[in-house]
């Protein structure tokens, strides 16, 4: 006793000074010290989370928020996917959206999503870093290595499924992904199925994700009413969806332009342009007529009718007439396949 | 991204989801033990006074701050008492300092770990400011971490604050009458202020909410009371037991009578299990009922009601609160927009920032620690305790 009393001696004096104390007991009083003086033993080893648990293996992408590694955890040696938060302004402590983003991220469950394993801080506490589930196989690299699966309808039928149960769990809190493409879209090899990753990145954090090694394509799936700034919600990520499944039927992107503005223009020369009243500005694409897809893409030929009509459902202009995720999984082109998840 | 409108905030009424489904509170139900504190962490003598002293910091540093509602100090002791009970030691940041520097960074971050996730733009630079607190960044950044990391970043607690809405519709079920002479904020109010106490923290959220909501019907409505605790006690989820402790803690007494001495109630025959309709209806009742009178224009019959309900018992004054009657009407259109297209736009507008907009009301230490010796037990009783608060 006489040592844990001289070791934490100078706090026991320090804090007398401060609160003053009836020394009648003095078992009392070190039972109350106690709780600190076994952190005071540890010093400052409590300080290090260790972020040598995982080891950084190679940098796969980055983004507005810091890079991302694919890494691999010391000791069980399984494949993760780290992803660095850098926190603006330390004066401000750990930034209040990334509380808000990661307690939401760690309440959130669903077999079509990205499972968030831990958070861990980096050794200067300036960072966190994310740790995911491996997704080293995404959807382009599952569309370029396996095009004889990919193509196949059922495949295709089944990954859509998928990626709207995903997204309208999401929805169905209120929560955008803004950032829908198929690097974000991690696929299990082995059962087939379909994750998808880097919920609220783009939109908490500000900076949409960047592979390394691939084109910057965000825009190649952005709704019109995000390319023109306009309000949006929950519709952008079916339009997103909708060309990615339009890009799984016809092996390329659907609007593949250089730049936002030749982006729009593609997308009305396909669609059709809307014409809206002179004067206004709110419903800009309110009165828009839509051309027959198929014959507009003749890539979609081998899609099945119901196939064509959901597309088209998910590629309304304007975003109040499109289908949501909810009633898009409820539609005909689903009936002949069985609902897994 | 400045045109993006969206940004996910917390609302303690609906901590994980948006609508309240049934689905959702049985999952509450089956959860809300993951946010309490640890058994047996109110019978450490530790504990209880480390307890009392961050009761106080909290307070004292919470009051008064306009951006700060009541549940902001209340959240932040709920990290608290899952910190330590998790831990079992504050975190220690002065290494060679006296051990109250390190508690009060600490409760400290607990509170702007709270503030960051409530507010809507917490500034931690402009609230050290106005507090004319001169803790350096480091120490609250590294702070804040150990907190979230011990805590698994599961910030969004589930609080006895989300089990209110569960347990009101039995008022409608039992007495198709207007509520009038209490409100949610009322209950809020019994809740947050008993969370002051650490025995509360044995019990379970849905627990305090069911008794705040039986004590503030005791002073509103007596002579309801009984069949109203009748509805509650036949509810599944409820346990009953500790509902019982948990209303004898509060305090509460019918005609002077503990909740045990009164006449046996007879064993539901079946399982009350509330219904979606029921949840429903409730909701529309919420909106028409217990927002009480208009202030302006109180309608002649809800008045006279009134009266009558005020006439021989003492009830606590039904002041018509404009606010709360707006928060319910709000809270109530939400679960009414099923998930979909513009629903997220409402969003910020859902919050309920009213019914938690009060003083908290914890009880404060004095400066020196008191004692008292009981010949019949062994250890001394801790009765109060005490530091120089910041």
């Amino acid at each position: 006793m006489s040592t844990a009393l001289s070791l934490c001696g100078r706090n026991l004096v320090g804090f007398l000074s401060i609160a003053c104390f009836n020394l009648a007991d003095p078992q009392i009083l070190l039972g109350f010290l106690s709780v600190a003086s076994i952190d005071f033993l540890k010093g400052g080893a409590v300080l290090l989370i260790e972020m040598d648990k995982y080891k950084k293996t190679r940098e796969i992408g980055y983004g507005g928020f810091g890079n991302v590694y694919q890494g691999c955890n010391r000791v069980t040696n399984e494949n993760v996917t780290l992803k660095e938060l850098w926190f603006p302004d330390e004066k401000e402590g750990v930034p209040s959206v990334v509380i808000k983003e990661i307690s939401l991220l760690k309440e959130m469950e669903h077999s079509n999503i990205v499972r968030l394993l831990e958070v861990v801080s980096a050794v200067n506490e300036n960072s966190v870093y994310l740790v995911y589930e491996d997704m080293e196989c995404d959807l382009q690299k599952f569309m370029n290595d396996c095009p004889k699966i990919a193509k196949d309808p059922d495949f295709i039928k089944r990954f859509l499924q998928q990626i709207l149960c995903g997204l309208a769990y999401y929805h169905s809190h209120n929560i955008l992904h803004q950032d829908l493409k198929p690097q974000n879209m991690w696929i299990d090899r082995f059962d087939y199925i379909l994750k998808l990753a880097d919920f609220g990145w783009a939109r908490a954090f500000g900076g949409s994700f960047k592979k390394i090694g691939y084109l910057d394509v965000t825009h190649w799936y952005k709704a019109p009413e995000l390319l023109r700034c306009q309000q949006f919600s929950t519709p952008v990520d079916v339009w997103s969806v909708g060309c990615i499944f339009a890009e799984m039927v016809t092996r390329r992107p659907l609007f593949a332009e250089f730049s936002e503005v030749h982006q729009l223009l593609k997308i009305f020369s396909i669609l059709g342009t809307p014409t809206w009243p002179e004067g206004t500005t709110s419903h800009l694409f309110a009165n828009c007529y839509s051309k027959d897809l198929a014959a507009a893409v003749p890539g979609l030929v081998t899609l099945e009718p119901a196939g064509i009509d959901l597309l088209s459902k998910m590629l309304c202009i304007n975003p109040s007439g499109r289908i949501t995720a909810h009633d898009a999984l409820k539609h005909a082109y689903f009936d002949n396949i069985e609902f897994e998840v | 991204m400045d045109h993006n409108p969206k940004e996910i905030d917390y609302d303690p009424m609906h901590p994980i989801l948006q609508q309240h489904e049934i689905q959702a509170f049985e999952r509450h139900f089956n959860v809300e033990s993951e946010f309490m504190a640890a058994e047996g962490y109110s019978n450490s003598g530790n504990n209880v006074i480390l307890r009392r002293i961050s009761v106080s910091i909290i307070e004292k540093l919470s009051a008064g701050y306009d951006e700060f509602d009541a549940f902001v100090p209340y959240l932040a002791l709920n990290y608290y008492d899952r910190f330590l009970s998790i831990k079992g030691e504050i975190p220690v940041v002065y290494i060679n300092a006296p051990n109250i520097e390190n508690l009060k960074v600490f409760a400290l971050c607990c509170l702007s770990i709270a503030g960051k996730l409530r507010t809507k733009s917490f500034s931690l630079v402009e609230f050290l400011k106005n507090r004319k607190l001169h803790t350096s960044y480091q120490v609250i950044m590294s702070t804040e971490l150990k907190i979230l990391q011990a805590l698994e970043w599961r910030m969004r607690s589930l609080t006895a604050i989300c089990f209110m809405e569960y347990f009101l519709p039995f008022f409608r079920l039992r007495d198709p009458q207007p509520i009038q002479g209490f409100t949610l904020r009322d209950i809020s109010k019994i809740i947050i202020t008993v969370h002051g106490d650490v025995k509360f923290t044995e019990f379970r959220p849905s627990t305090i909410a069911a008794s705040a909501l039986l004590d503030a019907c005791l002073k509103a409505l007596p002579e309801q009371f009984l069949e109203f605790k009748k509805a509650i006690f036949s509810c599944r989820y409820v346990q009953k037991e500790d509902l019982l402790q948990c209303m004898e803690a509060m305090g509460i007494l019918y005609q002077g009578k503990k909740m045990e001495e009164l006449e046996p109630e007879p064993e539901p025959e079946t399982d009350r299990k509330i219904t979606m309709r029921e949840l429903l209806d409730a909701d529309m009742f919420l909106l028409d009922k217990l927002v009480g009178p208009e202030p302006v224009q109180p309608q002649p019959e809800s008045g006279k009601l009134d009266e009558e309900s005020k006439g021989n018992e003492k009830v606590e004054e039904g002041e018509p609160e404009p606010g709360t009657g707006k928060a319910l009407r709000l809270g109530a259109g939400t679960s009414k927009t099923s998930g979909g297209g513009e629903a997220s736009s409402s969003k910020t507008e859902t919050e309920e920032p009213e019914i938690m907009n009060f003083e908290v009301n914890w009880p404060k230490y004095q400066f020196v620690m008191e004692m008292l010796e009981d010949e019949d037990e062994d250890e001394p009783e801790i009765v109060g305790c005490s530091c120089s608060l910041l």
